[in-house]
């Protein structure tokens, strides 16, 4: 599975939980609309970690960053390319 | 058609259009003041007034709020706790011209000195320390040698005074310093944008200048729906405050509304509601066995006698817990709803408490910037750096980062007076009890998040209407009672009074 459809997958079973719909745009906000919150990031950042490898450096982290599914492949890609 | 309290304004395609035109913006500049003005708010109208600049010249924005806030920092000198301030200034025994400007020029002094503090914490990454860390550890050194080192009078004055302003500065500062890799707003726009106008805060609402740059409205219509629901949200306050009047009146005898120009009273288990020349009665009866006992006063009590009414002592920390609650929202929303008038489009600060779906939620909901400081600031960082532990012992290790120590020395640098007056160690003493609820709370939300996390969400109509919010309220109930900054409140008399509540002594 590529990333995206991976992170896809993940944030809306996330976003059921949390009582909302699944359905997202790739653009859309996420952590400032406050449809997930800092622990969804948590769990995000751990499959991340463990699909991926790619681990996040806890001098330059921003929450913020995870804010829309663009970003966050953004972020695996630049992880996947840096080897990370 | 269907009615609600706070309607969305916002949503509404004419009142969008109307907020865009010259006399729409007067007309909500108008009901903002109207609004500041019924919630008591303490400067209503240098408030509006400088809401009028963001309002009709939203292109200054960002100049605007560094000249409110500046403004107020020199005009609601306060702010920075002015009786501290004025013990220290003494020291210089100073003549009456002297002592008139001595407080702006040491604020003067001390911003220019943060500034310069933060330039030299920038360049700690070259070492791979965090800015922050490095702000935390010579906050820590300085307050020590201001406690014990031997140091003339002055100098220690001196000392103490720059701490007093850096205590209010430090928050936003540390937000600041987290977002050093980042393309950041120049260093004067960091330091007039901390504690901001619309609050005296010291949790930063809505955290700090880089992020208001993130959330400013983009647009005239972003400022307009922005602006819109910051009247709602100031609205829905109104309502929450007369809410707290009716459940003061109903639970305590006496409630106020309009800075006590109207009161809610209880006279012979009638509610009453007048003014100074007038009463009239509501014809609502309350029973008798309603009566709250003040919290403290309840507590003080229970700690000197056999302490056995169990349902006096539920009622005083059930009432104390929903006052605290309902505090927390109004204050949250008149801050927030200035904060969208000025066209910043922040989250609210307390979103429905009482729907939480679990410990670790209900923090989310009850206190989001307050949350949102320890979680970015110490949560994520303790957490991203654990990565060799397994995941559960992550993540505690992480909470109890944030929960314990991020919770603990926030509140030891908002008590600088404590410090002042009892040095270091005897400040950190007097915390105990408030170590102890940190320590009670971060077990709660890790335990939360770790069972959540196993079951998925998979709970029953009975455990998610009604076992989980008396779990959920239950504990933050019982956990308030170790929250007590008086002086000499003992973890036993605590422990005695939680041991009440359920008939034990």
């Amino acid at each position: 599975m590529d990333i995206r459809s991976s992170l896809r997958q993940f944030i809306e079973q996330r976003l059921l939980e949390y009582g909302d719909t699944p359905d997202f745009d790739g653009d859309e906000s996420l952590i400032l609309s406050a449809r997930l919150d800092s622990l969804a990031v948590l769990f995000i950042v751990m499959h991340i970690e463990q699909e991926f490898g790619v681990y996040f450096d806890e001098l330059s982290f921003e929450l913020e960053d995870f804010d829309t599914l663009d970003q966050m492949v953004v972020l695996v890609e630049n992880g996947l390319n840096d080897g990370r | 058609m269907q009615l609600t309290l706070v309607p969305a304004i916002e949503r509404s395609p004419r009142l969008l259009t109307a907020a865009q035109t010259l006399v729409g913006r007067l007309v909500l500049i108008a009901i903002a003041w109207l609004l500041l003005v019924l919630l008591n708010y303490q400067w209503p109208l240098p408030t509006v007034a400088a809401l009028a600049l963001f309002i009709l010249w939203p292109q200054y924005r960002r100049e605007w709020l560094s000249l409110a806030t500046v403004g107020f920092w020199l005009f609601g000198f306060q702010w920075f706790g002015e009786q501290a301030i004025a013990e220290q200034l003494q020291l210089f025994a100073l003549g009456p011209a002297a002592s008139a400007v001595a407080p702006l020029i040491s604020l003067a002094l001390a911003v220019l000195l943060i500034g310069g503090i933060h330039a030299l914490l920038f360049q700690l990454p070259r070492w791979n320390i965090r800015p922050l860390a490095g702000a935390i550890i010579l906050y820590a050194v300085l307050a020590i040698l201001a406690s014990y080192a031997p140091l003339a009078e002055p100098w220690r004055a001196v000392l103490w005074l720059f701490l007093i302003y850096w205590s209010r500065f430090f928050w936003f500062g540390a937000y600041t310093l987290h977002d050093w890799n980042r393309p950041l707003p120049g260093r004067w726009r960091q330091l007039s944008h901390a504690l901001p106008f619309w609050s005296p805060s010291d949790i930063p609402y809505p955290k700090a200048a880089a992020y208001l740059q993130r959330i400013e409205a983009k647009d005239a219509e972003a400022a307009a729906v922005s602006q819109l629901k910051g009247v709602k949200l100031l609205y829905w306050a109104l309502w929450l405050v007369l809410f707290t009047a009716l459940f003061k009146a109903t639970f305590y005898g006496y409630g106020e509304l309009f800075g006590g120009y109207v009161r809610l009273v209880r006279d012979q288990g009638e509610l009453l509601l007048g003014a100074d020349s007038w009463a009239v009665a509501t014809g609502i009866v309350i029973p008798q066995w309603l009566h709250v006992d003040d919290y403290f006063r309840t507590f003080d009590y229970c700690a000197v006698t056999a302490c056995d009414d169990s349902w006096r002592n539920w009622k005083a920390i059930g009432a104390r817990f929903i006052e605290d609650l309902l505090w927390t929202a109004v204050m949250g929303h008149v801050a927030i709803g200035i904060v969208r008038l000025a066209g910043y489009n922040a989250l609210r600060n307390t979103v429905n408490p009482v729907a939480s779906r679990s410990i670790a939620d209900f923090w989310n909901r009850y206190n989001y910037y307050f949350k949102e400081l320890l979680v970015n600031l110490f949560y994520f960082p303790a957490f991203l750096s654990l990565r060799f532990c397994p995941p559960w012992l992550r993540m505690y290790l992480a909470v109890i980062f944030a929960v314990c120590f991020g919770n603990f020395l926030f509140h030891l640098v908002r008590g600088i007076d404590s410090t002042i007056r009892y040095g270091v160690w005897d400040a950190v003493w007097e915390f105990r009890t408030f170590f102890l609820y940190t320590l009670i709370l971060a077990h709660g939300i890790f335990l939360s998040q770790y069972i959540n996390e196993r079951r998925r969400g998979r709970k029953s109509w009975l455990e998610r209407r009604i076992a989980t919010p008396v779990i959920v309220l239950g504990f933050f109930c019982l956990a308030t009672v170790f929250v007590d900054h008086r002086r000499g409140t003992s973890i036993e008399s605590q422990l005695k009074f939680i041991l009440s509540l359920f008939g034990l002594n």
